[in-house]
Order: C-alpha cells, then structure tokens, then sequence
C-alpha cells in the first residue's frame, strides 16, 4: 500500500475518533445535582437571595468573605498566572484575616457538573476571580474583578494593587 | 467625541491584546501560514489577508449586535464557543490540511474540461477560505479571547451604544498581527524565491509546510480539547 493512502487513511481514522469522542462525551454528560455551597443572590436583584440550594450544616452565621477563583477544564497560561498572582496577592495581604476564617480562598471547576451551576450564580462567562460576602451561609454580596483580565497583562505590582484595593474595598462594604 | 475616540482605540487595543495573548497562538499560526502560502502570486496574500480580516470583523461585529441587543445571554454563548468550537476545531483543521496537501481531492469529473474547471473553483475557494477561516477562528474562543471580548469589549460596546463600531475595531485588532506576519512571510519568500528562481519551489513548499501544520494543529487540539479534555 502507499504511503499516501495509509497516511490519509490514518487521518480519516483519527477524524472519526475525535468526531465520535465529542459524540460519546455529550452523550454521556449528564446534569449533576448542584453541590452544597452558599446560596448566590440574582445579581439584578441582590436583595432577594435565593434559599432553594440546599446549605452546609455547619454553615457558620457570622459574616465572611470568600475569593473565589473559577477555572475551567481548560487552563491556560494566561489563566494560571492569574490564579497564581491572585493568590499570592491574597494570603500575603490577608494572612491574619484568612488565618482567623473572616476570608477564605476557594478554587472552583465551574465545568465539573455539581460547579456548573456557579456560571448562572455569578454569571460567569469566562474563568474569574470573583469577591463574595456570606451570611449565615447565604451569599448576600458579591463582585466580579473582570479587570484582573486585562490588569494581568501589566505589571505584577499593578494586578497586586488591583487585587487587594478591590478585596479592601469590598470588606469594607464599599463594592 | 474623545471618549469615542478614546473607546475605539480601548477597542482595537483589546483586539491586538487578544491576538498577541499565547492562548490563540495554534490558530494564529494557521491563520499566517494559510495567507502567506501564496509565494507567487502575492496580490492574493495580500487579498487573502484582507478577507481574513473582514472575516474575523464581521464575526466580532454580529456578535457585538447580537450580545448588546440581548438576544443571547452572554455567559451560556461564551461556554459553547469556547467547549464546542475548540472540540470540532481539530477535526476541521485536520481536513482542511489533508486538502491542501492533497492527500484528499475533490473528485474529477469524466469531461476534460470538468477537472479544470473544479481545480479552478477549489483555488477561488481557498482564497475565499480565508475569510471562511476568519470567522472560523474567531468563533473558537479560548478563555483569554473570551475574557477580552465577553468582559472587557462587550461592557465598553454596551456602555457607548457603538455595538458595530466597537466590535468592527476589534475584528481588525485580532487580525493585524496575523496579517502583518503573514504578508511580511510571503512577500520576503518571494523576495528569496526571486534570488534563488525558485519562486514556483518556494510556493509548492509553502503549501506544503501549511497543509502540515494545519494537520498537526489539528490533531493537537483533537488531543487537548476532545481526547484528554
């Protein structure tokens, strides 16, 4: 047999493959039940949280602060060093605050199915670093740094900066 | 009037930053190649270019009109493109890269006439590809694209009321980089084809070297987006 044809035939082949896994994977994907975390208010209407989401037990009642970054399957350069810097940014800021629980750093897979459900919550359209406020394990307040997209593209001190200004301020109830 | 201004510049910036960002580098790379391959006749680099541009403009542009008039809510659009475009990216790369190495050919017909007049077609149509291959590749948003265009240009298009403007300057800020490359590649390959006489060599090797990149594109995002996502 030719080389042309076994390598066009081994093309074809790998074509099929890909077009049936993509088949297979959406098949196969089926909705998770959400996972227990911390109801998120309608962010046109903040007022009115929402309370169908099933909360943690041990859901504490005092206020606290939660950063959160969402990532995807898919992480790319640019998303981890924004990952990285915000964390670097956060436990050198925040040691004391995240050290007595007032603050918490979460990493979220908003494409692992019991996440998912996060995209509607915060509408997130892309991988984000997300500040939200919890009371009595409802989330009453929150703020998408959309900036950390384009900031990240400067200076580390300015994403830094950026960061930490935007938590403080938040904390401070100024969002 | 300088705030416009001012937005249109933020605009074709945030398009140049998306084009230039690692995330897009595989299909940037497709994209100069496919438009500096035409080593011979360069008016149709520069036409390919062109239409690779508007391509990638007029996506970026529907999409602005579209998203600002709240047809589509923006984070379920932005999840699909970025799952279902690089899924099915792979496979259309691969394809397309097998035909221009000729590995796959469109079938000739019994008239004499007929083979002629198909390959004559399939030329028109690879250039006219390549603003097939504009809109292509800016609807395959990888999550820094995304984040430019669904958070940053987006809130600027909705906030000015220029939902084609906007939009428009940041098609052709995507493409500049590429096109740049691109017709820098095919005008200096002619350049040294012209040296050497060897122009016609030049052009089959740039064919060449695109149909296998394509096809090695493709199989990378196969891998990365389908087989181990």
């Amino acid at each position: 047999m030719k080389p042309k044809v076994i390598v066009t035939a081994a093309l074809l082949l790998f074509v099929g493959i890909s077009l049936a896994a993509i088949v297979v994977k959406e098949m196969g994907a089926e909705p998770a039940p959400a996972a227990a975390t911390p109801s998120v208010p309608d962010a046109a209407s903040p007022a009115e949280a929402r309370t169908a989401e099933a909360l943690p037990s041990e859901a504490p009642e005092e206020t606290r602060f939660v950063v959160y970054y969402f990532h995807g399957n898919l992480r790319c350069k640019t998303c981890t060093n924004i990952e990285n810097q915000s964390h670097d940014a956060i436990t050198t800021m925040f040691a004391d605050q995240l050290a007595s629980g007032e603050l918490e750093w979460r990493l979220v897979n908003f494409d692992t199915p019991e996440y998912e459900h996060f995209r509607d919550d915060f509408q997130l359209a892309f991988q984000s670093v997300v500040l939200a406020e919890e009371r009595g394990g409802k989330i009453v307040r929150w703020e998408n740094l959309a900036d950390v997209w384009t900031k990240i593209l400067g200076s580390p001190r300015e994403f830094e900066e950026y960061v930490v200004d935007s938590t403080v301020t938040f904390m401070a109830g100024g969002a | 009037m300088n705030e416009w201004l001012l937005g249109a510049g933020t605009a074709l910036w945030l398009g140049i930053l998306t084009s230039i960002s690692p995330c897009p580098l595989a299909t940037n790379i497709a994209a100069v190649s496919y438009i500096s391959r035409r080593v011979e006749k360069t008016r149709l680099a520069v036409f390919s270019g062109l239409l690779y541009t508007a391509g990638r403009t007029l996506t970026y542009l529907v999409l602005g009109v579209v998203l600002s008039a709240s047809l589509l809510a923006v984070p379920q659009l932005s999840h699909f493109l970025q799952k279902y475009m690089n899924m099915l990216m792979g496979p259309l790369l691969i394809i397309v890269g097998m035909f221009l190495l000729e590995l796959l050919t469109l079938p000739s017909g019994s008239g004499s006439n007929w083979g002629q007049k198909m390959q004559a077609h399939a030329d028109k149509l690879g250039v006219w590809g390549a603003g097939l291959l504009g809109i292509v590749f800016a609807l395959s948003f990888c999550p820094t694209s995304a984040a430019l265009f669904f958070g940053s240009l987006l809130p600027l298009t909705i906030k000015s009321g220029s939902s084609v403007i906007y939009p428009g300057l940041y098609g052709i800020g995507t493409a500049l980089p590429v096109l740049g490359f691109a017709l820098v590649i095919a005008f200096g390959a002619k350049g040294l084809g012209a040296a050497f006489k060897r122009v016609s060599v030049f052009e089959l090797w740039a064919r060449r070297i695109t149909g296998g990149l394509f096809i090695a594109i493709g199989v990378w995002m196969s891998v990365r987006f389908v087989l181990m996502a």
